[in-house]
């Protein structure tokens, strides 16, 4: 602390005429038992005055304040502060800097105080990733510290290129939002339109990406407009290719924007396989992703519909099974899938130790329970399973929930229509992927024509090489 | 806010609507369990008027045994004016839907295709598409019933495999002249080409014996030619499967491919057809009794074949029956108006078929010691 | 998305007339030539690929003369309202009906191959399921296109593939026919609406970087998409002859009927198919749609846009369901047939007026 700036600080204390910081902090304060606002003793400018919340703050910051051997306080006091930074703020920012875990130095009569960061957070350590294991790649992902996870991007990325916009989201809760881009790589436009889009935000609080990717506009009501992941090496990835990246205070969850359709079938890992792998890994999800959400269809169609599209021999098999069920297949097999979402569901939600059980009671004992009873066929178990399966193969969880819902959309069509109605929903899908936009490119991008921006990453992935094309308009 | 709100209050409404639809229930949904499903199809006179149709149903291996007892498979049948006519007397009487979309065979009576032709009786099939046109055709001589009342002797899903006795995959060798039945529609409306259909029987250790292929003339079955002669059909017309066995002064070779060519013209206001046909063979079995070179082995080959094929031509050509379609090769010959006139043109026609077999090896045992 | 900023290539171009040609020539198409006169039917399909890019090359010089403007306002621009009337009346005219004819045609193929009893106002689903596409525009159209066309193209061109199984070369009729006696048929003329399908263009062509050029992506499309075509009137010869493929009503899908082979795990084929050729149906209908639309738009531009895309759709949605039969739909497409001539033949109007007032503005 040079001398000069000292004196400009202990200036701020200056009693002002109606100055009543300290009654200010106490009345907004009032009712919150961790508030604390300790009499340091007098100095210069009048009695000193130490406000905190004593949960938020980090007890090695302020040494002096806890040490009664001082028995008078002077401006030497404050030298023996080792916190990071300080300020000077009037009565709102005082009582912001203390919410955030600041220290609030001030006397009775001043209008303004000295910030002091003193905040000690909560946060987990940096751990491996819990919604997204690789199993070649980095192990790390990032946590709900908004600090940490910023440190984390600056450490993958050492360029001055990469850009951080800050800002606050929520006028009760206050969160740090951060946008990562990287200068000449993203597309100006798109970051621009990103900060209009927080700018038009108006919330209360929020508390996760998946919150706010809502906020920032879009019309879906059900794919997810952008990815949402907790690994520093994907964001990475994703700002290379000219995508922007949202970090978002209390979520380990990062947005990645624009998304397109295609990139939630791409797995972290694939970036670090030889290319034929990572093809063949990518056609396998996708064709994970046509079964788990025509498959049931496609068992209905074939066994009330068009049961001419398959051989004799297997509509023999599906009627023996069939034999004595008393259902039609379409109930059936809404009836099964219904019951595997529920097991799904509880095994997700139960802790680890229980969700084991779950799945031996709900899968095991249930399932051949149900067979037994003769509710539903063999063969629509193993159609259930099948979906079942090819539903986590999806590598992102949002999609997976959305493929979820959809399969019982084709179901209803299959019912109706056979294979036709399979196709006819397959068509309302694409056209509703068709009229949407992910923050101004289109969300079935590569295909068609590109909207506003656009940067050919897909294909520049595929033939790993580095190529930035721009796009017009 | 406003907007998401109706959209809300719509999807709402479309989806109470949705399953109301749903509980219509009708169209074209019928449950698999709730069809009985075709397998075989026969057709046979009843008497002077009308037609019995013969249906064979698999029945599915249920887990709860249902009803089926030993037997896999049901059998009825229905006197009917019409072939549909019998179809909708049979639906009358049956506890299921109908089903013929997955029929693999249909079998049609010696008798009914002597005297009615088979297209006659078949064209509901290509009108409704209630029936693949791509299912097997054959004719039965004897008692329809008794065919289709016998458990499948070989005991596989009964019925279902009635195609398989054609396929070439399965039991098909070139005798047996699979005939789809888009092949028979195909002939009717074309003059230049008549249909060799497989003629069978019952046999005694399996499903059925194959007598011969009957050829067609006008629609109706006009003759047929022994499961020998068939063999010139296929050599002729180029289907030749590569396994085939040939008895000729002793020595059993087998004959592995084959190739026609077809020359056709007009001589003296007849048409003229010349074939030449090379085969590629093997030995499978010399005579012991008289030794033969390779050389005699190959020209007794083409002496058998050549005076077969002369039978044969004069067979059809007696009738008037142009199985080979040599007719299509007169198309741009011919006005559309003289196509008609092809079946006596075929009965004046000059055939002559050559044959150049080629030995191509004599197994792994040598010719000469 | 801004439309007047959309930016399409011409592959794009190239895969919405593809879908068009997938659309339109295989309902009706087959039977029309099956029954030109003369018998040797690829003369009539080269004609008509010739024709319909000979007017493609028209229309594209229309839309070169405004670069950026669609059809119906450079037409304005060059004839005034009067020669606008004379192209946007008829012109809707015929995307009506085109629209009504192939979204019944398919809705009533539907109904005679696979679902026999589901009614005709559930198979005209497609209609209101292309409503939704074109009211998302130009842009939703291309990406849709692309998605329904990698499915699309595909599935049609592998089961033409599977339908070269069983041909039968000695049965087609002859190769060289000696006159032009198909040029005689009332069916050739009436087969013009495959070729007619670059009609489209006229509300969409402006996005192109070079209207001018636009016939192009139509050629090209024309020429990969003939094997096929081809494909759907001599398979179907060659399989049954030409007699019994006269005598049906869809000889293709006759022939995909009769495809059986031991390894195909699909069986009937001509499900599979129709229902992946709805995929191109839905494209097309909501390219004509939209062409429409725009159509009434520049006759009466304070039309809302929401509002006249559904009032097209179900205008569409009631006239496709009041066609009594499938007769009338031939006669229908037939009794069209000098509306298409004439939107062909219209351009060339256009093009020779602007030249004769840029005459008369040089000599002035």
């Amino acid at each position: 602390m040079s001398g000069h700036r000292k004196q400009t600080l202990w200036h701020a204390l200056q009693p002002v005429p109606g100055g009543d910081l300290l009654a200010g902090l106490r009345g907004s304060f009032d009712g919150m038992a961790d508030f604390e606002a300790v009499r340091l003793g007098e100095a210069a400018p009048g009695e000193l005055y130490l406000c905190y919340l004593s949960t938020m703050v980090g007890s090695e910051h302020l040494l002096f304040s806890l040490d009664p051997a001082f028995g008078e306080a002077d401006a030497s006091l404050v030298e023996r502060y080792v916190g990071t930074k300080f300020a000077e703020g009037d009565l709102p920012a005082c009582v912001e800097a203390l919410c955030r875990g600041g220290t609030v130095l001030c006397t009775p009569s001043s209008a303004s105080g000295i910030i002091l960061e003193t905040a000690n957070w909560q946060q987990r350590n940096v751990t491996q990733p819990l919604t997204e294991n690789v199993i070649q790649g980095p192990m790390y992902a990032f946590n709900e510290s908004y600090r940490t996870n910023v440190a984390l991007m600056r450490q993958r990325m050492r360029t001055p290129k990469l850009k951080l916009w800050e800002t606050t989201i929520g006028c009760e809760t206050s969160t740090r939002a951060g946008v990562f881009y990287m200068q000449d790589l993203a597309d100006q436009g798109l970051v621009d339109r990103v900060k209009e889009r927080f700018a038009r935000i108006e919330t209360d609080g929020i508390q996760d990406t998946g919150q706010l990717l809502r906020l920032l506009g879009g019309k879906s009501l059900l794919f997810p407009l952008a990815v949402t992941t907790e690994r520093p090496d994907r964001v990475a990835g994703a700002l290379l290719g000219g995508k922007i990246a949202i970090v978002l205070d209390g979520t380990p969850l990062a947005i990645v924007a624009p998304g397109a359709f295609t990139d939630f079938w791409e797995a972290a890992e694939d970036r670090n396989l030889m290319p034929f792998i990572a093809v063949f890994l990518r056609t396998l999800r996708f064709i994970a992703l046509m079964t788990n959400l025509f498959l049931p269809g496609f068992y209905v169609a074939i066994t009330s519909v068009n049961i001419d599209v398959n051989r004799l021999e297997i509509s023999l098999a599906a009627a023996g099974s069939r034999e004595g069920v008393p259902y039609p297949v379409l109930v059936e097999t809404l009836l099964i899938l219904f019951l595997l979402d529920c097991i799904v569901e509880a095994g997700v939600r139960l802790p680890r130790t229980i969700g084991a059980t779950v799945t031996m009671v709900g899968g095991v004992v249930l399932g051949q329970a149900i067979i037994q009873a003769n509710i539903v066929s063999n063969l629509l178990v193993i159609v259930a399973a099948t979906t079942a399966l090819t539903n986590f193969i999806v590598v992102d969880y949002q999609m997976g929930l959305v493929l979820r819902v959809l399969k019982y959309f084709v179901l209803l069509g299959a019912g109706v229509l056979g294979i036709l109605g399979l196709v006819l929903c397959f068509a309302i899908m694409v056209i509703f992927l068709s009229r949407l936009e992910s923050f101004g490119v289109s969300y079935l991008s590569p295909a068609g024509p590109r909207a506003r921006v656009y940067k050919n990453e897909w294909l520049t992935r595929l033939k790993g090489t580095k190529r930035s094309k721009e796009r017009p308009g | 806010m406003k907007g998401r709100k109706k959209l809300m209050r719509w999807l709402a409404v479309l989806g109470m609507l949705v399953p109301l639809s749903l509980l219509q229930g009708c169209w074209d949904i019928r449950d698999i369990d709730n069809r009985m499903l075709v397998a075989v199809l026969g057709i046979a006179r009843e008497d002077d008027q009308g037609v019995k149709i013969w249906v064979r149903f698999p029945l599915p291996h249920s887990p709860l045994g249902i009803g089926n007892g030993d037997k896999d498979f049901l059998t009825a049948s229905q006197r009917g004016d019409t072939a549909s006519d019998a179809l909708d007397k049979l639906r009358a009487r049956m506890p299921k839907y109908l089903d013929l979309s997955q029929t693999r065979g249909i079998f049609v009576d010696r008798g009914l295709a002597e005297e009615k032709g088979v297209y006659d009786c078949l064209d509901f099939v290509v009108r409704d598409r209630m029936l693949p046109i791509n299912a097997i055709l054959a004719l039965i001589e004897g008692d329809m019933g008794q065919l289709f009342q016998r458990p499948n002797p070989s005991g596989e899903l009964s019925g279902v495999y009635t195609r398989l006795f054609f396929e070439n995959y399965a039991g098909g060798t070139p005798q047996k002249n699979k005939v789809a039945l888009w092949e028979v529609f195909s002939r009717h409306y074309n003059p230049l080409q008549q249909s060799l259909v497989p003629l069978l029987v019952k046999d005694e250790s399996f499903q059925f014996n194959l007598k011969g292929n009957a050829f067609f003339g006008n629609d109706k079955m006009v003759g047929w030619l022994t499961p020998e002669e068939t063999l010139i059909y296929e050599l002729v017309a180029d289907r030749m499967s590569p396994f085939e066995i040939e008895t000729a002064g002793g020595a059993n070779v087998k004959v592995e491919a084959s190739r026609a060519q077809i020359r056709t013209g007009w001589a003296s206001g007849k048409p003229d057809i010349r074939i030449r046909i090379r085969v590629t063979m093997k030995l499978m079995d010399s005579s012991h009794a008289s030794p033969m070179s390779t050389r005699t082995i190959e020209e007794e080959v083409n002496k058998l074949l050549e005076e077969r094929a002369v039978r044969v031509f004069a067979k059809t050509q007696a009738k008037g029956s142009d199985v080979f379609g040599f007719g299509n090769r007169y198309r741009s010959s011919l006005t559309a108006g003289q196509y008609k006139e092809w079946a006596d043109l075929y009965k004046r026609a000059s055939i002559t078929l050559k044959v150049e077999s080629n030995m191509r090896n004599v197994g792994l045992k040598l010719l000469r010691d | 998305m801004n439309d007047s900023k959309l930016r399409l290539s011409d592959a794009q171009y190239f895969i919405l007339q593809l879908a068009v040609f997938g659309a339109t020539s295989y309902f009706l198409y087959p039977y029309l030539i099956l029954h030109t006169d003369g018998g040797s039917y690829w003369m009539p399909i080269a004609t008509g690929l010739l024709a319909g890019i000979l007017g493609a090359r028209l229309f594209s010089g229309m839309m070169a003369q405004y670069p950026g403007l669609d059809a119906f306002a450079s037409v304005k621009r060059v004839l005034g309202w009067p020669g606008l009337l004379l192209f946007a009346l008829p012109y809707s005219w015929y995307a009506w009906r085109a629209m009504t004819m192939i979204a019944r045609a398919h809705a009533e193929i539907v109904s005679m191959t696979i679902l026999h009893t589901t009614p005709l106002w559930i198979l005209h689903c497609t209609i209101p399921i292309a409503t939704l596409l074109a009211a998302g525009g130009v842009a939703s159209i291309a990406r849709a296109a692309a998605v329904f066309v990698m499915v699309g193209i595909p599935v049609t061109v592998g089961i033409t593939l599977l339908g070269l199984s069983n041909l039968d070369f000695t049965l087609h009729e002859p190769w060289r026919a000696t006159d032009f006696s198909f040029l005689g048929s009332k069916t050739f003329y009436t087969s013009s609406f495959v070729w007619v399908g670059f009609l489209y263009l006229c509300s969409c062509g402006h996005h192109a970087r070079s209207p001018g050029k636009l016939w192009r992506p139509y050629a090209v499309a024309a020429l990969c998409f003939f094997p096929a075509l081809a494909g759907a009137i001599y398979l179907p010869v060659l399989t049954f002859g030409v007699g019994f493929a006269k005598a049906l009503t869809f000889p293709f899908l006759s022939k995909l009927d009769s495809i059986s082979h031991y390894w195909l795990v699909v069986e009937n084929l001509t499900a599979v198919f129709v229902s992946v050729v709805i995929l191109l149906v839905i494209l097309t209908l909501s390219l004509l749609l939209h062409s429409l639309v725009s159509a009434l738009r520049a006759l009466l531009p304070f039309l809302p846009s929401r509002f006249s895309y559904i009032a097209v759709g179900a205008g569409t949605y009631v006239s496709a369901q009041l066609i009594p039969s499938w007769e009338w739909i031939e006669k229908g497409i037939w009794a069209d047939t000098p509306v298409r001539i004439y939107l062909v033949l219209f351009p060339s109007v256009v093009w020779l007026w602007s030249r004769l007032a840029s005459g008369r503005r040089q000599r002035a």
